[in-house]
């Protein structure tokens, strides 16, 4: 039996490892949904919220001298002998951002949660380039924030599977905080779009300061909460006896004896801690996911995250 | 308060005390477990605090429990005890054995009896002890027994009235039978008064015995809820040799003298010899030697076989009354055994009055008897001797076909004319009867063929409840005894000589012979059984008996001249030995002595105290009398250990959350 929250799968060396051939073959039939409507860099496949020059109809206006007389609606000059332009829906690009917590609690679980985010980022940044979106991503901890920037096409798959095989978490208590990470994120993102947050939101000073920051920025945020299986019930996955707990961030230990009370307790606090994130979320406009590191990726792709409407 | 076993409560406490103190100061071994974040478990858990010593044992209440708990068990290990405390305010009832057997003196010098009511009075005051432990609400009650229980001290509270009660218990010579006192001791712990509903109709009371274990009467009892606790008083080993019993005969060719038996029995495992004195009215007048064997052990039975021995005197001269001691000369344990006594009657003849029409055949026959006296007489002239007022001095009457008018107060014969008694009633003839049977054993019948016996006519007669058929015909019965005013009389149905074919077999005078003898010597010493303490003393004397007195062997005088002389009782008898009736004839002047012999039960010779007794299934062991009686502590310390670590593990189960 494999020693509680240590992963017994190898670390994921090669692209392949971390996005499978018959997952991509799915998720190029996946988009990222958004629920709001971003002004695109480009031209792309994604409504704007400009006027533009795609096939779908928007609008009438009288013409004014200068116009493009292409786009004149010389229909209703015959009728009205008046001069109208017809206006078409403009479709830019999408700035779809990808974060992953890369602190010292991600690098824990059997599966480990932070190969499962690599894992994670990988399909849905390959989602964003597949459908020509701009895709960012970026690692955070204590450290700072660490970013890919612009990335389109599927032909930039290779440079960001590489990005994230070289992504590595934090070793102990990296000093910032939460907060301060999420500001740096907040201040270094360009553009307003898609920000998915990929982490365990366990954080001792709270996390409600952090997602202030996202928020204010106006990107439709999805918070994806990954939690390893020795999280969500430890009992069950080899947690027994008299034990010291000791944080892998250094935040002190912690000695329990492992009782039927004592678990009934933790998931009693675990459920309330899930709880507190959904409504921060809610409150903020933000989307929220709690994701087990022990189901399947397509599952949470194909499956959940379509039920919740993140994808399509 | 008193402790039994302290220094090993103290070493006990040296030892685990500090290894507990030690055991919390130690940390918790515990394996360290790397987890993503302790967020959530911080807020969970409660347990273990801080690991600093000095502030774990700072408020932990579960140490504190774990150590009062602890004290309490050392304090058990050390057996507290209190000396003298009360019963807890129950009922107690204290048992007095004062039967023979306690006159046994092994006990520092004292008798068992007097053990039994020290150790009692001692009892009495432990129980009423007052203060803290002496039980308030203690009642106590007291009975004695022997051959019957009585109660001395209904249930009280007072110790004062308890000590006096107590103090006049005296002892008896009687066998030791305790059915009695259990029975009274039910009866009193029964709640009578239905009002007082909130007391239970029977309170089983705890009953204290204080005996030396001899009672006779354990088989079959059984204890319903009581409590008993046996104080033993006496030794198992007593030293004691008895006289079983003594009797007397005259020999029929020489009534002036008498010839003395006594039975011997030796009580000790080993051979005895002993020097047997007899003495005539107080006076020595021979003593043996003799070897008595050892007793032995009932293999079956388990009882003790005592070593017997029969002695027979050589016959003495004694033409007068006598009282005949037979004494052990012999020191031992138990000395109310040692010697037994009975009366001797002088050698008598009878005076017989015949009152009858003149009929040759019963007077010839009644002057053929060996009499004092007979005095022939016709009814007239008996009937003038009784309207004179004179009652005669004739030992019997035989009526022959005649009837008094008033019954007379002499043991009478009434030949074939019913008698002016409400003891028989007669409503008829009868004729032609044969005899259907006889009470073949009864003495007016002995070597009497009655088979022969034709009756030709007879009354038909019911008797009374007090009178016995002796002789059955075809058509009733032909011949009855009677009691009347303490006088017993034999009465023929049938005449005799003129209804039945009786005259011409020998069996007439033989009957004649049988009856006058039975109803002159009945009552006689040499014929009568000796009587045992418990039973009542009975004495048919004289009509004319006044100023009687009764002495018993304590010296104790007791005036019973009040009551009828043809029948004075007195009892039950308590001691053993000879009680002597003093009265005065009033026609003559004399003074007479009537002497009672009383056997003091043989069971009560074997006086080794037991070990135990017997009730039922139950057997309850002795403890010693007049030891000091405690109450234990241990029990209640061992409760609070027990209730403290209950607590203990709730507030722990409530710390760790389990509830």
């Amino acid at each position: 039996m494999s020693r509680f929250g240590t992963s017994t799968e190898p670390t994921p060396t090669r692209i392949d490892q971390l996005l499978g051939g018959g997952l991509m073959s799915k998720l190029e039939r996946l988009d990222i949904v958004s629920r709001k409507i971003f002004s695109g860099k480009i031209h792309g496949e994604r409504r704007s919220r400009r006027r533009g020059t795609s096939v779908d109809f928007a609008d009438y206006r009288p013409y004014s001298p200068g116009d493009d007389l292409r786009f004149v609606d010389w229909n209703i000059y015959a009728r009205l002998d008046a001069l109208f332009l017809k206006l078409f829906l403009e479709e830019e690009d999408l700035s779809l951002g990808i974060a992953i917590d890369t602190s010292a609690s991600m690098d824990w679980g059997n599966p480990n949660k932070l190969t499962y985010c690599r894992r994670l980022a990988m399909a849905l940044g390959y989602i964003g380039l597949v459908n020509h979106n701009r895709v960012s991503l970026h690692g955070f901890d204590g450290r700072g924030v660490d970013s890919l920037r612009t990335l389109r096409g599927k032909r930039r798959t290779r440079e960001m599977g590489s990005w994230l095989l070289d992504l590595e978490a934090a070793d102990g208590d990296a000093g910032g905080g939460f907060a301060e990470a999420m500001k740096t994120l907040a201040l270094s993102r360009r553009g307003r779009g898609v920000l998915i947050l990929l982490s365990d939101f366990m954080e001792p000073s709270g996390i409600e300061e952090g997602l202030r920051f996202l928020g204010g920025r106006g990107d439709e945020v999805i918070c994806l909460q990954v939690l390893a299986p020795e999280e969500v019930d430890p009992a069950a996955n080899g947690l027994s006896g008299d034990l010291r707990l000791r944080d892998v961030e250094g935040h002190g230990d912690v000695e329990i004896t492992v009782t039927p009370a004592l678990l009934r307790a933790y998931r009693q606090r675990l459920d309330e801690h899930c709880g507190r994130l959904r409504n921060n979320c809610a409150r903020r406009g933000m989307r929220h996911l709690a994701v087990h590191t022990s189901t399947d990726l397509e599952t949470v792709l194909v499956e959940s995250m379509r039920q919740r409407g993140l994808v399509r | 308060m008193m402790w039994l076993t302290p220094w090993t409560g103290f070493i006990l406490a040296a030892c685990t005390v500090p290894l507990l103190l030690l055991l919390y100061f130690l940390k918790l071994r515990r394996s360290t477990q790397v987890v993503s974040s302790t967020l959530l478990w911080l807020s969970s858990t409660e347990d273990l605090r801080a690991n600093a010593p000095f502030q774990r044992l700072r408020r932990n209440i579960l140490l504190l429990l774990q150590l009062l708990a602890l004290l309490m068990l050392i304090l058990a290990v050390m057996q507290p005890r209190i000396e003298g405390a009360g019963g807890g305010g129950g009922r107690t009832i204290l048992l007095i054995d004062r039967s023979a057997s306690m006159q046994v003196r092994d006990v520092d010098g004292d008798t068992r009896f007097e053990a039994a009511l020290e150790a009692a009075s001692a009892e009495i005051d432990r129980l009423h002890a007052g203060g803290l432990f002496g039980g308030g609400n203690e009642e106590t009650m007291i009975i004695s027994f022997s051959e019957t229980a009585e109660i001395v001290q209904p249930f009280t509270g007072s110790r004062q009235q308890l000590q006096d009660a107590l103090a006049g218990i005296s002892l008896s010579h009687g066998r030791s039978r305790i059915e009695d006192a259990l029975n009274l001791a039910r009866v009193y712990s029964t709640n009578p008064n239905p009002e007082l509903v909130d007391r239970p109709i029977a309170e089983a009371a705890s009953l204290v015995l204080f005996s030396d274990g001899r009672i006779q009467d354990l088989e079959g009892l059984v204890l319903r809820g009581e409590s008993l606790v046996f104080q033993r008083v006496g030794s198992g080993d007593v030293d004691n040799i008895s006289v079983a019993h003594v009797a007397a005969e005259r020999p029929y060719d020489r009534p002036a003298f008498v010839e003395v038996f006594a039975g011997l029995a030796n009580w000790n495992p080993s051979v005895v010899v002993a020097d047997v004195q007899l003495s005539i009215d107080g006076i020595a007048r021979r003593v043996e030697e003799v070897e008595l064997p050892a007793a032995t052990r009932d293999p079956v039975a388990g009882g003790l076989v005592p070593g017997r021995r029969n002695l027979t005197f050589t016959p003495f001269q004694q033409d007068r009354d006598a009282v005949i001691e037979v004494a052990l000369l012999r020191e031992d344990a138990l000395a109310v055994d040692d010697a037994a006594s009975m009366v001797v009657p002088p050698p008598r003849q009878l005076r017989v009055g015949l009152v009858t029409p003149n009929r040759r055949l019963v007077r010839r026959i009644m002057a053929g008897l060996s009499l004092q006296r007979l005095d022939v007489m016709t009814p007239e002239a008996y009937e003038a001797v009784t309207d004179a007022g004179q009652v005669g001095d004739w030992d019997v009457l035989v009526f022959d076909a005649v009837a008094p008018r008033t019954m007379p107060s002499i043991p009478s014969v009434f030949l074939g004319r019913t008698p002016p008694t409400d003891q028989v009633r007669a409503y008829g003839e009868a004729e032609g009867q044969v005899i259907l049977g006889g009470s073949g054993d009864h003495p007016v019948l002995r070597y009497v063929d009655v088979d022969p016996i034709y009756v030709d006519r007879a009354r038909q007669v019911q008797g009374s409840e007090n009178a016995e058929v002796v002789l059955q015909g075809s058509s009733g019965p032909l011949m009855l005894t009677f009691v009347h005013e303490g006088r017993e009389h034999v009465f023929t149905t049938f005449d005799p000589i003129a209804d039945s074919n009786w005259p011409y077999q020998r069996g007439l005078g033989v009957f004649l012979f049988n009856t006058v003898e039975y109803l002159g010597h009945h009552g006689d010493a040499l014929t009568r059984t000796q009587l045992s303490p418990g039973a009542a003393l009975v004495a048919h004397l004289p009509a004319d008996a006044t100023d009687l007195v009764l002495t018993t062997p304590s010296g104790e005088v007791f005036d019973l001249s009040q009551q009828d002389p043809a029948r004075v009782s007195w009892g039950p008898v308590e001691l053993s030995g000879l009680h002597e009736l003093r009265y005065t004839r009033s026609g003559t002047g004399e003074e007479f002595n009537w002497y009672e012999s009383v056997r003091l039960p043989q069971v009560e010779s074997d006086a080794a105290a037991a070990q135990e007794v017997v009730l039922g299934m139950q057997r309850i062991e002795s403890t010693d009398a007049g030891a000091v009686r405690y109450r234990p502590l241990w029990p209640w310390a061992i409760g609070m250990c027990l209730v403290i670590l209950l607590i203990e593990w709730w507030i722990y189960n409530r710390k760790i959350g389990s509830w």
